[in-house]
């Protein structure tokens, strides 16, 4: 898995098989995070700037725990790898840069104290748990747009 | 032979040919309907332009959509607001949301995407809604049957269907409060069959100025807890139970959801903690109801796209288990 991982952030997975978009969705736990770390470690190969955070000085340290991770592994996805494209590796995804990303944060920090009535709610309340409804309840059509709440959680 | 009978004798066939036709109005036969719409959006191959109205918010997406190797992948491109682009292999959602000077890669579980928001299952809507034909219509140059949703109770709204008459496509859906009015609407613009399974659509538009992060704030596993919602509103059953994991706060906040096949319902449990202003109330935004009470500590809000009588249930039905 750590090598196709390494393919994956490397740009030599054929997009065709659609893996780098979807490889983050679909794993959990481990998987995700080494997703994360390989990216992190990339950058790092290549001297790009990234901005220090907690994650990643957890992740130098475990660099010198697991050495091999920076080793470049050949390829052996044969059915995965078709040809190298470099389209992704291009770009400089620092994804441990922020990796606590600011989505969720303030979401649901408390607003102002309410001054309303009793029986109705202020306006922006509750916008915070309208929006994670949207966002997780199978629930389509409320899919494509994004409440200003979205904006007040930046 | 009289007149009167010649009458009748030339009114047979028509009457047999109503009496043949009638059937094809039937409820089975809508539900079949239904079933060809549901599988529609899943498995043909288009593209096209559609427009979400709610309220005064009308968004813009353009869709493509491919089933190749009993694999679904859809593209949609948010037009209008904010630049997001929203990819799904089937029940993998991931989004790329452009928010100022990064972008979010955000994920999801499966969700109902517009043109295929009828479960494949209609079971659940079966037990909860009458469908009845309301006749033809054309809808983005293309002919369709027009069927309406009628719920069995006043815990859901009405929705109306547009199916393509050829295809079965989900051409058209909207959603009516019990006075009929529309409370949002969804449906094609222009929509085209595509006869091609390249795949080369299938991929983001990178700004490489930008960094790429992960939203990663949410657990989706199952979660178990000691929380009981004793006698959910008819036809309702929990489909869902996620984590969200909120910076700042000490606890998770949980989120159970609901939903009668088509509408869901979001319930947010948190622990009040120390200096947490209590919410207590409800509202209405457009189609959306919400409710909030304080429960044995609990902060508990509930947010559906259903009636506000539903949601109130919801919040009143919520015990903790010792």
């Amino acid at each position: 898995m750590k090598q196709q991982l390494s393919a994956l952030v490397d740009g030599e997975v054929d997009v065709e098989r659609c893996e780098h978009i979807f490889l983050a969705a679909k794993s959990t736990g481990e998987v995700a995070q080494a997703w994360r770390d390989y990216h992190v470690i990339r950058d790092v190969l290549r001297e790009e700037c990234w901005v220090e955070s907690d994650m990643t000085s957890r992740i130098m340290a475990q660099l010198d725990d697991e050495p091999t991770m920076l080793v470049p592994q050949a390829v052996t996805v044969s059915d995965k790898v078709t040809h190298i494209r470099p389209r992704f590796s291009k770009y400089s995804w620092s994804i441990a840069a922020s990796v606590a990303a600011a989505f969720f944060v303030g979401m649901f920090v408390l607003n102002q104290p309410e001054v309303g009535a009793p029986t109705q709610i202020a306006d922006n309340d509750t916008d915070q748990y309208v929006v994670a409804h949207h966002n997780y309840a199978p629930n389509s059509a409320t899919y494509y747009m994004h409440n200003v709440a979205y904006n007040a959680g930046e | 032979m009289s007149p009167k009978n010649d009458f009748l004798r030339a009114l047979l066939p028509v009457l047999c040919l109503a009496a043949i036709s009638l059937p094809a109005f039937a409820e089975e036969d809508l539900w079949a309907t239904m079933q060809k719409t549901a599988s529609a959006a899943r498995e043909l191959n288009y593209q096209g332009l559609f427009v979400y109205h709610n309220g005064a918010m009308i968004r813009s997406v353009q869709i493509t959509h491919i089933y190749e190797g009993g694999r679904e992948f859809t593209r949609n491109v948010v037009l209008d607001g904010r630049p997001r682009e929203v990819f799904s292999e089937g029940d993998d959602i991931v989004i790329f949301n452009a928010k100022n000077d990064k972008v979010v890669i955000e994920k999801r579980r499966g969700q109902n995407l517009f043109p295929a928001m009828l479960p494949t299952q209609l079971y659940p809507l079966k037990q909860n809604y009458k469908l009845k034909f309301v006749g033809q219509e054309r809808i983005a140059g293309r002919l369709a049957q027009v069927i309406d949703m009628v719920p069995n109770d006043n815990l859901r709204y009405q929705y109306r269907i547009w199916s393509d008459a050829e295809y079965g496509l989900l051409l058209k859906m909207s959603m009516l409060d019990m006075q009929g009015h529309t409370l949002e609407q969804i449906g094609f613009n222009q929509v085209a069959m595509l006869h091609t399974k390249d795949l080369d659509w299938f991929q983001p538009k990178i700004d490489a100025t930008k960094p790429y992060v992960m939203d990663d704030t949410t657990d989706l596993t199952h979660t178990v807890d000691n929380l009981v919602v004793a006698n959910l509103p008819t036809g309702y059953k929990k489909v869902d139970q996620i984590q969200l994991r909120v910076p700042g706060r000490t606890a998770p906040v949980q989120q159970l959801i609901f939903s009668d096949g088509l509408a869901s319902v979001s319930l947010f449990v948190e622990p009040m903690a120390k200096g947490m202003q209590p919410r207590v109330g409800k509202k209405t935004m457009g189609s959306t109801n919400v409710y909030a009470h304080v429960l044995n500590g609990y902060q508990l809000v509930v947010v559906g796209e259903v009636p506000a009588q539903t949601v109130e249930q919801i919040a009143q039905q919520v015990t903790f288990k010792k």
